[in-house]
């Protein structure tokens, strides 16, 4: 029932400082859908995306093995139908790998009502780092639907990780 | 002859099994009732592991605060947030094979921890879902039977 569809675009910002670097690394695009009808309670909306930040690591002279810390520094939901988010009390963002447990990325709770687009809080803590070590990611969100109903729901994501790599 | 033939009935002869083992480790999706009957919990398979989320509870708003309840025991504060219905409290389970599912977490939302976990299947409708630290020795068991399609609300 549940399709999700991917399109993503990376990027990756460079700043240096001491023996680290802080990069960027974004992945846009992301469609996360559900062909509904929505039962009330959480509907999970997954991805499998094929890492390729190591393509965009060796771009830039560093090796996956200069990988320090990866936090969730945005993630920004849109839901441009006409319902928008009206019956989606919250957002939760995690992720999961074969080899690496799942982590909480980052939630909105409540979504504003009337909202198209909503921009979760990240969480403080969550090192991702393992994650981007596997070739495989599966990017999860839970929708909590209020109520039943009958629609659709056609969510697009935009996230952006702070990426830390030694020198 | 013999020799072109060997190979294409061994795999005749494995797929079944092969597809038969897929089936035997998904038994475990669906929904359940811990036994203190406070929340329901829906096993899902993303992957090749498997996950349970809260999509019940008994008392879903939070008397102190008249809204509905959010993890506010997560040790991480900035997700303390997350609402409660929705929270995956079984996390990363692999099938061990027979009636086992193991490598996995349990989260107690009442107070924040998080325990290894071994679920064993005591027959097609109970669980017994152990909790532990370090070794499963020293841990606690509780007993969740399986909710009929539709007993999630």
């Amino acid at each position: 029932m549940k399709h999700v569809f991917l399109l993503f675009g990376l990027a990756l910002l460079i700043s240096s400082c001491g023996s680290e670097t802080t990069m960027k690394y974004r992945i846009s695009g992301v469609t996360f859908n559900d062909s509904g009808p929505l039962f009330e309670g959480p509907v999970t909306l997954q991805h499998e995306f094929a890492n390729t930040i190591n393509d965009s690591l060796s771009k830039n002279g560093y090796t996956p093995e200069q990988l320090k810390k990866i936090t969730l520094s945005s993630a920004t939901y849109t839901c441009n139908d006409s319902l928008g988010f009206d019956g989606i009390g919250s957002l939760v963002f995690q992720l999961t790998a074969e080899n690496t447990s799942m982590l909480e990325a980052g939630v909105i709770n409540p979504i504003p009502a009337g909202s198209k687009a909503v921009s979760l809080k990240p969480s403080a803590e969550a090192n991702l780092v393992e994650f981007f070590k596997q070739p495989k990611i599966f990017l999860i969100t839970d929708a909590n639907a209020v109520r039943d109903a009958e629609r659709e729901l056609n969510i697009k994501a935009d996230f952006e990780f702070e990426v830390v790599v030694s020198q | 002859m013999k020799k072109l033939l060997f190979p294409f009935l061994a795999v005749l002869l494995m797929f079944p099994f092969g597809a038969m083992a897929q089936t035997d480790a998904d038994r475990i999706v669906g929904v359940w009732e811990p036994s203190n009957g406070k929340a329901r919990v829906k096993i899902e398979k993303i992957g090749t592991k498997y996950f349970g989320k809260i999509v019940w509870l008994k008392e879903p708003t939070d008397p102190e605060t008249g809204k509905p309840k959010v993890d506010k025991n997560n040790p991480d504060e900035s997700l303390r947030n997350a609402p409660l219905k929705g929270y995956r409290m079984l996390k990363d389970f692999s099938h061990k094979g027979g009636n086992e599912w193991d490598g996995g977490t349990i989260y107690d939302p009442e107070n924040g921890s998080t325990y290894d976990c071994t679920i064993t299947m005591k027959d097609q409708n109970t669980l017994d879902i152990r909790g532990y630290i370090g070794i499963s020795a020293f841990g606690r068991t509780d007993v969740w039977k399986r909710l009929a399609v539709g007993g999630a609300k």
